[in-house]
């Protein structure tokens, strides 16, 4: 029963929450529905531990085990937090209505992809939060907001179908879309074409969502536009969602594949350093933080591509891997509840606009940094545990594979993580340290005050208990990312390790002072944008080949539809030509022409009526098919003949 | 038994021809009352589980007229009965501003009873004879509005149903010689050692012929001129119901004429599927280029009934399944869109896509309807629409000959796409007009409830019967075990 609650419990919230009529009161009634999920779903988990729950009347399967736990209990948690500070967010803003309905609705859907236990499940709770999503990227309906939202929608509906004709083919080849049963059915299959088929469109829904290059165009766009608590979910939760497709693909269905692994890495690679060459260039916080979620998707791709490629001895890579992700959505939550506060008080995102706004807010600046320094893999916070794990793994595989490739992703891994470093510096520089406008050093209310420092306390608290919480946490989700548990206990505070986050912070301050404040800066001082516009691939790639399809597409279908009425209309104009002057002639069109003539003396309307009947009669009889019709008339007058005939 | 349900409807249309404006109410009540009783005895001859059959007439030795009741006629009876009960109250709020109602009605009916007709018949002769019932009696539907779109409309009409109907008969008269009945036995009556090229060329001229009044490739241009000029009720009928009669013909023709084992393999199958899958890709796409309201859900009728159609070429019980789940949702959802969008017209005189911007402030509730069996049509889970689709792709995967196996499904999931923009377009304009919206075009608009409680009701169902959907896959899984 309880099962149910959780999952239904918050779309009956979302129906309610327009019922509130003031926004105060449907940012607490959003607030406290969120507590009591993240409530049930701690006493569901922990009473349902480990078992498999069906639905037989929904078709619904459930699963509670380690990962998908821990990942609805971060969802439900991270919900409360935006959730907490939505009400100052929105003070002023419209239909706050419908953005509370679709943020608990998209809650329910959310907590229902990270339990399902089959990929129908999956699927189904999957395009509810895409869809219901779109409401909160086009919630402040601007122009850039609709535009975003276009982008946004077109790659979740996409990326949704073509998943769906994956499971198609995976259903088709397997027999089962239950996901524990998935390894040894796929294990199974013979045609091993049609299965990477199948991944492959299974991948791309996943990976669309997940914001993977080259699908990644619609994320550094509808990130940004959205309001902040909800851009804090969109990178936090819903591209963990593409991940966890991923995760699904390289456990399940594509085990020990190592062609597998290495399309992920590519693609991981590619994002990677793509996402951090592009934060580095930009200069709207919001943007900056949503090119860093582009780049740490591509951290934790990587990642994934190492559980795979690492085979037996993954035990680094699969806890770095989901630590990752954890970090990841912890530390996105942190920084857009940030940039959220930084909105609420100069109702302004780019760093010219909000220099030195957090000059004398020390709280605040605390806060950051905490965010900012898991981010960039500072010892003592979560996030270095899981980057030194990463890296662990991308150095055992490189020594064990000897390839020159594995070694320069091995750097590519430790130059993004500088370039992190550099941009989280420029944002940081900016907002603290720079001299802008004086602004009051009160910040928010309690409740943001509140969320924001939740938000943030976790990172130390896993980052300094790395052996009795961040890796027990780990362990209980070997079982759902396929890997092996650890053979020796890692040392993370060793020289090995600390060096690599030297080289990536060193690489990250001269990329900052050599680049960042000579190139990126003008002579006044101000921060620019030097992205160029021609990289833009979904203006000058996407959008060009497109229109040219659709426009092609669009002539032929026009051209096949209409060829049959065409084919009539030429018969009709040579063979099949009516007979217009015999029609005339006929006596009762005669009475009709007759009355429409004396239109002046009938009554105008009956006269109207009359040409009306008079035009649709000679029409009639002109056509083809009138006389089909006489025939089928006359066929029917035989049909009785024939039975009078028999009967008669 | 059988009869009263041909000529309830028949006698109820009768007594609108003779009513005049000012008993409307009274009208209305008969009607109301007429058509549950219809939809009871449906119902009750449903559950029953009795075998009824009553004969016409016998002209020949194999020629006859007779009625029976089995599993594939009580469920399009049922369907038929209630989707024209729950457009009652809907016409009666949308007619009086359209005029000519004792005709409209009394056409609308009569249509009913030729539907029911063609459902219940028993063997090919009776079937033609309701089916080209229903082609002469719906044409003054959409005849209606006499203006030219209609009289086009209406001369297209004719003429493709008419002129399929009898590429149809050709079909028959050859098939008549060959099969030991015309008659539907189950698993088809054709003789054995009669399986000749000419059979296979009858079927498919039949199929084609049929197909006609269900919008196949190559004769489906009438549709989107003939169901936008007639009146929103009607045109919801036209697109929901009178246009799978003739998806039933190509069923009775495949499954208990021919027998879907002489087909199965055949050139036939793989043509046929061919023009499916061809009719699904062009009417999506035309929906997308087409800027006029009812004239795009016209286009997705033609996309979306060959899904359908599709199922049935199939010839297996999966295929079949896929087929009846996306009859019955693409009934629901046809009428509900077809019935908003004529809320939207009626209400706010806008006829095309582009004028859809802030709709949904405007009339909230008629919008909510479109937007949920809009998500149905393109096949979004939890919604009814995505079954359907699930049971044809899967169906296709495994029993589609040669390539076609793959080819189909990707047509499915282009089709949902395209589907997915044509739909979206006007939803994304009614719910989110942006920021510099007039005003004036925002001002609520008062939704009637009796006009409104159809499309609920229809909307409501698709998300419900989408979300558990136990029921209709058992009824479906074993309508489906009754034609295999």
């Amino acid at each position: 029963m309880t099962v149910y609650f959780v999952l239904f419990f918050p779309v009956a919230a979302a129906l309610l929450a327009p019922t509130f009529r003031t926004e105060r009161l449907q940012g607490r009634w959003a607030t406290a529905a969120c507590l009591i999920t993240l409530v049930s779903t701690v006493v569901t988990g922990a009473s349902l531990y480990g078992s498999v729950v069906v639905m037989p009347a929904l078709r619904l399967r459930l699963a509670f085990d380690g990962f998908r736990l821990l990942y609805a209990v971060i969802v439900c948690f991270m919900w409360t937090m935006a959730a907490l500070l939505s009400p100052e967010y929105f003070e002023g803003h419209r239909h706050t209505k419908r953005y509370y309905c679709f943020f608990l609705l998209c809650l329910g859907a959310t907590v229902g992809v990270f339990l399902a236990a089959d990929l129908y499940t999956l699927f189904l709770f999957f395009e509810i939060m895409s869809l219901g999503s779109y409401v909160w990227v086009v919630q402040e309906e601007t122009e850039g907001a609709m535009a975003a939202g276009r982008t946004y929608l077109t790659i979740a509906v996409l990326g949704g179908l073509v998943t769906l004709m994956g499971l198609f083919l995976l259903y088709h080849l397997t027999g089962t879309l239950e996901i524990s049963a998935l390894k040894a059915a796929c294990l199974l299959v013979a045609n091993r074409r049609a299965l990477w088929a199948a991944a492959l469109c299974i991948f791309f829904g996943f990976a669309a969502k997940a914001g993977a290059f080259p699908l990644h165009i619609w994320l550094p766009k509808a990130h940004p536009v959205a309001p902040a608590p909800a851009s804090a979910l969109l990178s936090g939760v819903l591209t963990k969602a593409g991940v966890l497709g991923v995760l699904i693909i390289t456990a399940q269905i594509l085990p020990y594949d190592d062609r597998w692994g290495t399309l992920l890495l590519a693609v991981g690679t590619v994002t990677m350093v793509l996402g951090a060459v592009m934060a580095v260039c930009s200069t709207n916080i919001k943007h900056i933080f949503a090119c860093s979620s582009l780049s740490q998707i591509g951290f934790i791709l990587v990642g994934v591509s190492m559980i795979n490629l690492l085979g037996e001895e993954n035990a680094l890579a699969a806890h770095g891997t989901v630590l990752y992700m954890v970090n990841h959505s912890l530390v996105k939550l942190t920084l857009f509840l940030l940039s959220g506060v930084v909105y609420m008080n100069c109702h302004a995102l780019d760093l010219n606009d909000i220099r030195g706004f957090g000059r004398n807010k020390p709280w605040l600046h605390l806060l950051f940094l905490l965010g900012a320094g898991s981010l960039a893999g500072i010892p003592g916070l979560c996030g270095y545990l899981s980057k030194t794990l990463v890296h662990e793994a991308i150095v055992a595989y490189a020594h064990l594979s000897h390839h020159w490739a594995i070694t320069a992703v091995e750097w590519l891994f430790l130059i993004s993580g500088g370039l992190t470093a550099a941009y989280l510096t420029k944002v940081y520089v900016a907002l603290f340290w720079q001299k802008g406008k004086e602004t009051d050093p009160t910040w928010g209310t309690w409740r943001s005050w509140l969320a924001v420092t939740l938000s943030a306390v976790t990172l130390p608290v896993l980052g300094l208990a790395p052996h009795a919480l961040a890796e027990k946490l780990t362990g209980l989700t070997l079982g759902f990312t396929g890997g092996h548990p650890l053979p020796h206990q890692v040392h993370y505070f060793s020289l090995e390790n600390l060096k690599g986050v030297a080289i990536s912070l060193a690489i990250g301050m001269a990329v900052y002072f050599l680049f960042i404040r000579r190139v990126l800066v003008d002579r006044e001082g101000n921060y620019v944008n030097r992205w160029p516009r021609w990289l833009d691939m979904e203006e000058y790639f996407y959008k060009p080949i497109l229109h040219t399809l659709t426009g092609l597409a669009g002539v032929a279908a026009r051209a096949v539809c209409d060829l049959p009425d065409a084919a009539i209309l030429l018969l009709r104009r040579t063979v099949l030509r009516p007979v217009r002057s015999k029609a005339r002639r006929h006596p009762y069109t005669l009475g009709a022409r007759m009355l429409a003539r004396f239109r002046d003396l009938a009554h105008p309307d009956a006269a109207d009526r009359f040409s009306t009947v008079q035009e649709a009669a000679s029409r009639m009889a002109g056509s083809l098919s009138f006389a089909l019709l006489a025939t089928s008339l006359g066929v029917c007058a035989l049909l009785v003949a024939v039975i009078i005939h028999v009967f008669g | 038994m059988l009869y009263g349900m041909i000529l309830l409807p028949a006698a109820m249309g009768l007594f609108c021809a003779f009513t005049g404006d000012g008993q409307r109410r009274l009208r209305r009540a008969v009607l109301l009352t007429g058509q549950i009783v219809l939809l009871l005895l449906a119902l009750y001859a449903a559950l029953s589980g009795r075998d009824y059959a009553s004969p016409l007439w016998q002209i020949t030795e194999t020629i006859t007229f007779s009625l029976r009741l089995d599993a594939v006629g009580i469920l399009f009876c049922c369907l038929t009965a209630f989707c024209w009960l729950l457009t009652i109250p809907y016409a009666h709020v949308y007619m009086p501003h359209q005029g000519g109602e004792p005709r409209f009605y009394a056409f609308l009916f009569a249509t009913e009873a030729a539907v029911m007709g063609a459902a219940l018949a028993a063997d090919f002769m009776t079937l033609y004879l309701f089916f080209e019932l229903t082609t002469v009696l719906s044409a003054p539907l959409v005849l209606h509005g006499q203006d030219d779109g209609a009289l086009l409309g209406g001369a297209k009409y004719l003429y493709y149903s008419v002129g399929g109907a009898f590429l149809a008969l050709f079909g028959m008269a050859v098939l008549q010689q060959h099969c030991a009945t015309l008659a539907f036995v189950k698993g088809g009556s054709l003789l054995p050692g009669h399986h000749t090229p000419l059979v296979l060329a009858a079927v498919f001229c039949a199929i084609v012929g049929f197909g006609a009044k269900a919008g196949l490739y190559p004769l489906h241009n009438w549709l989107p001129s003939a169901h936008p000029a007639a009146p929103a009720p009607a045109s919801a009928l036209l697109s929901g119901i009178i246009a799978k009669c003739g998806v039933l013909a190509i069923l009775r023709l495949l499954y208990f004429v021919v027998g879907p084992e002489a087909i199965r393999g055949t050139w036939v199958q793989t043509a046929a599927l061919t023009l499916t899958a061809l009719t699904i890709a062009l009417g999506s796409y035309m929906g997308c280029l087409e800027r006029g309201l009812k004239k795009r859900l016209a286009y997705s009728s033609i996309s979306q009934i060959s899904y359908v159609l599709l199922g049935l070429f199939l010839l297996t019980e999966r295929g079949v399944m896929g087929g009846m789940l996306q009859l019955f949702f693409h009934a629901l959802a046809k009428i509900a869109i077809f019935q908003a969008a004529g809320a939207v017209i009626l209400l706010t005189g806008n006829t095309r896509i582009d004028q859809f911007r802030g709709l949904g402030r405007r009339m909230p509730l008629t919008m909510a309807c479109f937007t949920v069996v809009s998500l149905s049509l393109v096949g979004i889970p939890p919604f009814g629409g995505f079954w359907s689709k699930w049971y044809l792709a899967t169906a296709a995967l495994s029993a589609a000959p040669g390539a076609l196996g793959y080819v189909i499904p990707a047509v499915l999931i282009l089709s949902a796409l395209l589907t997915a923009g044509y739909l979206a377009q006007p939803i994304i304009a009614a719910f989110f007009p942006g920021r510099d919206c007039p005003e004036a075009l925002l001002t609520p608009v008062d939704e009637p409830t009796a006009m409104m409680t159809s499309p609920v009701i229809f909307a409501a169902l698709t998300g419900l019967l989408g979300l558990a959907p136990g029921a209709v896959l058992t009824l479906t899984e074993t309508l489906a075990s009754c034609l295999l």
